[in-house]
């Protein structure tokens, strides 16, 4: 096979990456901030309950909960609920919101409670409070954790292969029946690429997010 | 109060419907294939087996000797088949968790797991229909260390986890490093990181000595029993022989013999032996 063939064939299984880590994102980032208003509920069981919820899937591999979110409906009700890829998106959603959730709730946290009371002394609501002074400065400091997060997250998506979910790498390994090995160590491209796309879009955000500096 | 109660109703609704989901679905394997109108046939990418042609420059059809019986017999059994690729070491999970409804990729039926247990305890086999063997690969300038069985002995080892191989090597006394795709076995040999790779010999005649793999050889001197190829199916199913009937009949069509000689394979001759010549 040639060269471009080989780019091309792995470009087939990047798309796949790419959509692995598209949707994750798209659902975990939403996610995240309903579990950290969870994690830092007054109602107490309700916190309880999310800070378990949290320690088990902070604590657990990623690549185990890929098997059970796969496997375990199989075992326990005969026939399997998600198909590979929904499986996929589910695992990786709940897990990397977990994450997400606390950098939320560290930005959140670090408001001082004088700019909230001041918010209710000007007779604004909760909603008005949390939208307007609180999120607008949380936002701009989670960049950078979240960043982080979110460039590890694109190589995690190399995990998705244990179900047999055809990303980059597994194209690459399946490219080995074709007696070429070189296609394995070529898919470092790919990832260099995107996260160095991601490290200058994080860079602007974060220029882009100076409000607030005097 | 209220709330621990209701939460605890919560758990009790979720387990009751856990547990009628798991009691209904009681039919037979093959009443669920036909109902779903197709079979799951679990693969992994394995010349010549079922593996992608590769035409010039382009990779298209999915083709080989297993996947080409495969559709003969869907076709015979009038189901559509659909071929899901699967991590080898991971076979009997995904079989027993209904993903698939058979393994069929070469998979050697007279062995035993590295457990110690026949394979013929795990799941049912149908007839077996392929000849196979395991064999040695090496680096082609190493040849010379493995002369004998008795020379693999404290050497490292590489094979497909779960596989045949792996337990030939396990019992000559190597140490072992499984690995999830026979194919992947090469690369390990190549970076040195093992000593020798106990394959299926059908693979090994098809890759080594092209491409990357030109410096790999097939020890030839170290000869490992015959072993055969079945299709597996659940344990307690009744699909097995609903594929052995329609191997029969692909059999007196001369179906399989064509096949065998066009991917150059062996047919068993006790699969053979069912042919009720006209």
């Amino acid at each position: 096979m040639t060269f471009w063939q080989v780019t091309l064939n792995l470009l087939e299984g990047f798309k796949m990456t790419c959509s692995i880590f598209a949707l994750t994102l798209v659902l975990a980032l939403p996610l995240g901030l309903i579990i950290s208003f969870g994690s830092m509920s007054r109602f107490k069981p309700l916190k309880a309950v999310v800070k378990v919820f949290v320690w088990i899937i902070r604590g657990v591999p990623l690549m185990l909960q890929l098997f059970i979110v796969f496997y375990l409906p199989g075992f326990l009700f005969g026939t399997p609920l998600f198909s590979r890829f929904v499986a996929t998106i589910i695992a990786f959603s709940i897990n990397y919101a977990c994450y997400f959730s606390e950098i939320y709730r560290a930005g959140i946290e670090a408001i001082p409670r004088g700019q909230i009371e001041a918010g209710q002394v000007l007779g604004m609501t909760k909603f008005q409070i949390f939208t307007r002074i609180t999120l607008m400065q949380v936002i701009k400091r989670i960049v950078p954790p979240m960043g982080n997060e979110i460039i590890t997250l694109v190589k995690d998506t190399a995990l998705a292969r244990v179900i047999i979910v055809v990303e980059i790498i597994k194209v690459a390994e399946e490219m080995m029946a074709y007696a070429i090995i070189w296609p394995l160590f070529y898919t470092a491209v790919f990832y260099l690429v995107f996260v160095g796309a991601l490290t200058l879009l994080f860079g602007w955000l974060e220029k882009k997010m100076s409000y607030y500096k005097v | 109060m209220k709330k621990i109660l209701s939460l605890v109703l919560a758990i009790v609704m979720v387990a009751t419907m856990a547990l009628t989901f798991s009691s209904c679905g009681k039919k037979t394997d093959w009443e669920n294939i036909q109902e779903k109108g197709k079979f799951v046939c679990g693969y992994t990418l394995y010349a010549p087996m079922n593996y992608y042609e590769v035409e010039g420059d382009k990779t298209s059809a999915f083709i080989g000797f297993d996947t080409e019986l495969a559709t003969l017999v869907a076709q015979k059994l009038g189901v559509d088949i659909e071929f899901q690729e699967i991590v080898w070491g991971n076979k009997y999970v995904e079989l027993n968790t209904n993903t698939i409804d058979c393994i069929w990729n070469g998979f050697t039926s007279n062995s035993k797991d590295d457990d110690g247990i026949e394979r013929s305890e795990k799941v049912d086999f149908t007839y077996a229909y392929l000849d196979n063997k395991q064999c040695v690969v090496v680096k082609a300038d190493r040849l010379a260390e493995f002369t004998s069985a008795a020379s693999l002995a404290g050497k490292k080892a590489t094979a497909e986890s779960g596989s045949a191989g792996e337990t030939f090597a396990k019992d000559s006394g190597a140490t072992v490093e499984g690995v999830d795709a026979q194919i992947n076995t090469f690369k390990e040999i190549k970076a040195g990181s093992v000593d020798f790779a106990v394959i299926d010999i059908l693979l090994a005649q098809n890759q080594v000595g092209k491409g990357d793999y030109s410096d790999l050889a097939i020890v030839e001197t170290i000869d490992i029993d015959p072993e055969v190829y079945s299709i597996g199916c659940r344990k307690g199913s009744d699909f097995d022989e609903k594929i052995n009937e329609a191997l029969v009949e692909l059999l007196n069509e001369g179906k399989v013999e064509e096949l065998a000689a066009k991917y150059n394979v062996h047919v068993t001759d006790s699969l053979m032996a069912l042919k009720t010549a006209k």
